[in-house]
């Protein structure tokens, strides 16, 4: 059942998690992108008419925009051709709430990602993604009872939808950007998260989002919304199948972080090495509310992501952690973005980049401080790690201050592999291999400790891998 | 049938520059060129804040019409020893034409922009500093701008900047003008051969109306050593652009920026050093204090290119924010295109002065306005300390107090 292009692994090299089910979707939407399809995606979910005019006018606003004039990697984003992607699939027919009913051949590419492992372990409830449609949820009695609604974006808009038109759309809204227009007019999946006033999620809820059928597009929409005094962990993973041709991924996360209220929203992005991913997201705390976004960028072709933090009441906090790590081929341009627009507020945002091979990472980042945000504060740090010759690291840490009571500081440092750090670990009879893997290991480990355990010997796992053959 | 239009405007416009050239009895490759950047300058647009180093510095709007071109009023002091020469481009064309032919240009073209095109169509006087190979200049150059008597017009400010092999020199640059509008689209070339280091300090003192765009740019040689400190202290718009090609090994190169900003002042910073050759290394720093309702950018770009090994780059940006109204814009770029480096780096700060060491201050006696004058010509010191004139600190830290003596604070 599950097989490897053998010309595509030759061209990307060994990937973990590089099997694809020959699978035979229930619908799958014609490729190319128009009306006629928004139309037909809407009509199969059985959309309420506000939510198909939203995406037909974010589809005009999509054909309007051009891409970033600042894009790093601009010849890559010309050669995505959106006639060729497929922008929707539904490979089961309904959303299946016990595990039983998950068709076999789904549970069995589940399998090979250890999703059931996790679940017994601390799941508290799955939204796993198999393609554009939620196929399997499970919350955990007790948090249901409290009244926290994890649903799939498309159910979620069913059984939600005063609460989901109230917030849809407000903290991205579809003219931010070209993807986001995308997005908002081509969406499928995603998650609907709600929790209820001074509610607290003690175990992190997750959901799994793979890409699995050869040139479709993924395109999640997420939605968070935290009421007053609650908390939530959210922890999104990506793992992708191997395909000779590319794939584009371009998901959209709105998180609204009410008065005294904590989000955390951590990624571990591992699409494989033709995935493109140009994701936006995006939060709004309010007073007093926090909110956390870690940020691990390890697969894909080209990553253009910038989790961002509104902070737009007074004593809001925004903490962004980003990593990213880069090897032959790929572009990580990732980082993060905060605006200050109320008094007292605080951010800080730490990045952590890795270029290995002919592996490029960017540091982008925006910090903006309104006029009347007064007493506020943000401090920036930035430091990147290049392992090769031919490696390369940017930083574009882009800051605009328009309010004077304010504290604002940006660092950032680039430096190599250091050679007295390798000779040292050497001396004591560790092999250069070794030695490479535990000085970057050591140089992302204030990122990794801030993940979930699973989640941290996971993203050690894949450092690793990457960092195979990297010596020699 | 319609009459086929002839392009009227253009050719007014080369009119315009060449008849004032012929009367100079310039030589013929120079009219040309001039012809050819008047053509440019014709056909170029004005650049849009949609270009990243023009995002906040928007002058679309600028009526370039209400500017007459007028002669640059230019002085120049400095001693010409054998083969060394500071004087004027103009008095120069006969004894160094070759050189000038040769120079005037590559670095920085007529059409790469509409303020460059404007001065290449349209510089007069000009200046030219030639430190033959090993020679080396007593005394700083001094090239003074002085349009304190222009209304409405616009001045081209242009110099030339030649170091031979381990030759020195130091230049200072001054420019004024009275308090009538006055554009100014300055270009200087700086080419520093091996060993050779070269000293350039700007002193901007321009009237309350006028706007300043200036391009400079600089090729550094094996070992060859560049030191730019700019004071921006006057102007309404005073928008610098320094470029420093590092392509020799070893080369070094130093920017310095300092500007003091008061009512509705607005200065913009843009910075490149490019790392092409081995074991290069450089450094910027640009200050700003900001009183009133003024404005700081800063963008920089720091970039080693992939056979720039071994080199060494750093890159600070502070500035103090003196009232409510006052920005500051920052955005430190580093492009690192090869792991072998030593060091990059790059910090930028904004907020206002150390409240405690306003406090501490105060407790000792000292009014607010007092302590923060002593605080924002502490926070100049390290570009002062490095100004290579004699008396130039000195007159920096009189001006912070003078300055500030009368600034919204």
């Amino acid at each position: 059942m599950a097989t490897v292009n053998p010309a595509a692994r030759d061209a990307v090299g060994e990937y973990q998690w590089g099997f694809h089910d020959d699978e035979a979707p229930l619908f799958r939407a014609d490729k190319g992108l128009d009306e006629e399809v928004v139309r037909q995606i809407s009509g199969l979910k059985d959309e309420p008419e506000w939510m198909r005019e939203f995406r037909l006018d974010s589809l005009r606003t999509f054909f309007e925009k051009d891409d970033p004039s600042w894009a790093g990697s601009p010849e890559l984003l010309e050669a995505i051709d959106f006639d060729d992607i497929t922008y929707y699939v539904r490979a089961t027919d309904t959303d299946a709430s016990n595990w039983d009913d998950v068709p076999e051949y789904i549970k069995d590419t589940f399998d090979k990602l250890g999703i059931p492992e996790a679940e017994r372990q601390f799941l508290a409830g799955a939204g796993a993604q198999y393609d554009s449609e939620v196929v399997y949820h499970n919350i955990r009695e007790d948090l249901a009872e409290q009244g926290v609604v994890f649903l799939g974006m498309d159910q979620g808009l069913e059984e939600y939808e005063d609460l989901v038109r109230e917030y849809f759309g407000t903290v991205v809204p579809p003219g931010d950007n070209r993807y986001a227009a995308l997005n908002s007019a081509v969406w499928s999946g995603g998650s609907f998260i709600y929790v209820p006033p001074g509610v607290s999620v003690d175990i992190p809820l997750q959901a799994y989002f793979r890409i699995n059928t050869e040139n479709m597009g993924q395109f999640e929409r997420t939605l968070i919304i935290a009421d007053e005094g609650s908390y939530v962990h959210y922890v999104e993973g990506c793992t992708a199948p191997i395909y000779s041709s590319d794939s584009l991924h371009s998901a959209v996360v709105e998180i609204i972080v009410k008065k005294d209220a904590r989000v955390r929203y951590t990624t571990i992005q591992n699409w494989s090495n033709n995935v493109y991913n140009l994701v936006t997201k995006r939060a709004a705390a309010y007073e007093n509310a926090v909110m956390e976004w870690v940020d691990g960028n390890i697969g894909s072709k080209l990553t253009m992501k910038y989790p961002s933090v509104y902070l737009m009441e007074p004593g809001a906090h925004g903490e962004i952690l980003s990593l990213a790590f880069a090897g032959d081929g790929q572009h990580q341009d990732a980082g993060g973005k905060v605006v200050h627009v109320a008094p007292h507020t605080s951010s800080a945002i730490v990045s952590k980049s890795v270029s290995r091979g002919s592996g490029r990472t960017s540091y982008r980042g925006l910090l903006k401080v309104h006029e009347g945000a007064e007493d506020s504060s943000s401090t920036v740090r930035c430091d990147a790690l290049l392992l090769d010759e031919h490696s390369r690291s940017d930083t574009y840490p882009t800051m605009e201050v328009d309010e004077e009571q304010v504290t604002i500081g940006h660092e950032a440092s680039v430096s190599k592999l250091g050679d007295d750090q390798l000779f040292y670990l050497m001396s004591r009879g560790i092999t250069e291999e070794e030695a490479s893997k535990m000085v970057v290991n050591g140089f992302v480990e204030p990122i990794v400790k801030e993940l979930p355990m699973e989640y941290a010997i996971e993203l050690n796992r894949l450092i690793e891998l990457q960092m195979e053959g990297s010596v020699g | 049938m319609s009459e086929p239009t002839t392009p009227v405007a253009p050719a007014h416009a080369e009119q315009a520059v060449l008849a004032p050239a012929l009367e100079r009895g310039e030589p013929g490759w120079l009219l040309e060129r001039r012809a050819e950047a008047a053509r440019a300058f014709a056909a170029l647009p004005l650049p849009t804040p949609a270009l990243r180093p023009w995002r906040y510095t928007d002058v679309t709007r600028l009526d370039l019409a209400a500017f007459a071109p007028a002669e640059t009023p230019i002085a120049i002091e400095g001693a010409t020893a054998g083969d060394a020469y500071a004087g004027t481009l103009a008095d120069a064309l006969e004894g160094r034409g070759r050189l000038i032919a040769d120079r005037l240009g590559a670095l920085v073209p007529a059409t790469e922009g509409k303020f460059i095109a404007a001065n290449a169509a349209l510089w007069s006087g000009g200046a030219l500093v030639h430190a033959p190979a090993r020679h080396a200049f007593d005394e700083p150059v001094v090239v003074t701008v002085d349009a304190s008597d222009l209304a409405d017009a616009a001045v081209h400010p242009r110099l030339l900047i030649e170091a031979g092999e381990q030759a020195e020199v130091t230049v200072v640059l001054r420019t004024r003008s009275g308090d009538a509008p006055l554009l100014a689209a300055g270009v200087i070339e700086i080419a520093v051969a091996q060993a050779a280091r070269v000293r350039l300090l700007i002193d901007d003192r321009w009237g309350a109306a006028t706007q300043d765009f200036t391009t400079i740019r600089a090729r550094l040689g094996r070992d060859a050593d560049l030191r730019v400190a700019s004071l921006a202290i006057g102007g309404a718009i005073l928008k610098q652009t320094v470029e420093v090609v590092l392509e020799g090994e070893g080369a070094n190169s130093s920017i310095r920026a300092v500007a003091l900003g008061d009512g509705d002042q607005h200065f913009d910073f843009v910075t490149l050093q490019d790392h092409v050759g081995p074991r290069t290394i450089s450094d910027v720093e640009v200050k700003a204090a900001l009183a009133g309702g003024s404005r700081s950018i800063y963008y920089g770009i720091t970039r080693v290119e992939e056979g720039a090994a071994g080199s060494e780059a750093n890159q600070q940006n502070r500035n103090l924010l003196l009232s409510g109204d006052a920005k500051a814009d920052s955005d430190p770029v580093l492009e690192i295109l090869t792991a072998d480096v030593i060091r990059c780096g790059h910090a930028a700060t904004v907020g206002p002065v150390d409240q405690d060491a306003l406090f501490y201050l105060q407790s000792r006696g000292l009014d607010r306005r007092t302590a923060l004058q002593l605080l924002v010509s502490g926070f100049f010191q390290s570009v002062a300390r490095d100004l290579a004139v004699e008396g130039m600190a000195d007159d920096l830290e009189r001006t912070v107090f003078a300055r500030l003596a009368r600034a919204v604070l």
